[in-house]
């Protein structure tokens, strides 16, 4: 009995070490999204990334949306419940979502008009910053 | 800062990635980061000259323009570029290394963010 006890004691104390690791290595994120949010998984791997990220201690430093991705930023995004998904996040943890300048006027979006809550207009300098500033940064293509 | 390495793998003629990754390493090159760009794949088609490129005259330019931007390491994949049948001649003015896959992977190795595009 005193045995397993001390399995049990073992296992518990391996299993906080574990969890105490994840939040001594905290990292920063940034992410880059260029897959279509209507025709690719891109965006809700993306926002998945996120949220398994932050609920494991880790930052995200900034989301920046290149390409078909930049859909996301429309107010009539045909994929109303990721957006309302990335929306919510977002607001949660003020995240920083950057939609690609060019990218957003290829889908007539600006910033007066059809921009949806939550998303910036930018250009690319800020995913060059992001590059600089975050520990990693990944891509999740189309 | 990290070292970046931009790879450019999209035909100038399919949508609008291959003109974003040439921003992304000018953007790069004013904040004066480490940046090296390599063209592979269809990428290569990128350094076409102006005349087979049609409307796309822009980018072939601006690729020109990398070393003015202090983006002195420049890539390119021989077999891709082989296959492509390019010509040298556009490649005259642009100084840059031919790569193997091998040592691609090496250079990969050697950047800390890799921009696939």
């Amino acid at each position: 009995m005193p045995g397993f006890f001390f399995l049990w004691l073992s296992y518990l104390s391996g299993f906080f070490s574990a969890a105490h690791q994840e939040y001594d290595n905290e990292m920063k994120f940034a992410l880059l999204i260029t897959g279509s949010p209507t025709q690719s998984q891109a965006c809700q791997s993306a926002v998945d990334f996120c949220r398994a990220a932050l609920s494991t201690g880790h930052d995200i430093y900034r989301i920046f949306l290149l390409d078909k991705a930049a859909e996301l930023a429309h107010q009539h995004c045909d994929n109303r419940p990721l957006q309302h998904e990335w929306q919510t996040l977002q607001k949660n943890h003020q995240l920083d979502i950057i939609a690609c300048v060019n990218s957003a006027r290829e889908f007539q979006i600006s910033d007066k008009n059809n921009l949806a809550n939550g998303f910036v207009i930018s250009g690319m300098g800020q995913l060059i910053d992001a590059s600089a500033n975050a520990d990693r940064l990944i891509t999740f293509g189309g | 800062m990290h070292s970046l390495l931009i790879i450019c793998r999209q035909s100038p003629a399919n949508g609008t990635l291959a003109q974003s990754a040439i921003d992304a390493a000018l953007a790069a090159g004013i904040f004066e980061q480490e940046i090296a760009v390599a063209f592979i794949g269809d990428g290569v088609k990128q350094l076409c000259s102006e005349a087979t490129q049609a409307g796309k005259k822009n980018l072939a330019a601006q690729i020109q323009a990398l070393p003015l931007y202090g983006i002195e390491q420049i890539y390119v994949d021989n077999i891709a570029l082989t296959n492509a049948n390019i010509d040298a001649i556009s490649l005259q003015d642009l100084p840059h290394k031919s790569i193997s896959s091998t040592q691609l992977r090496e250079l990969m190795n050697d950047y800390d963010h890799v921009i696939t595009l």
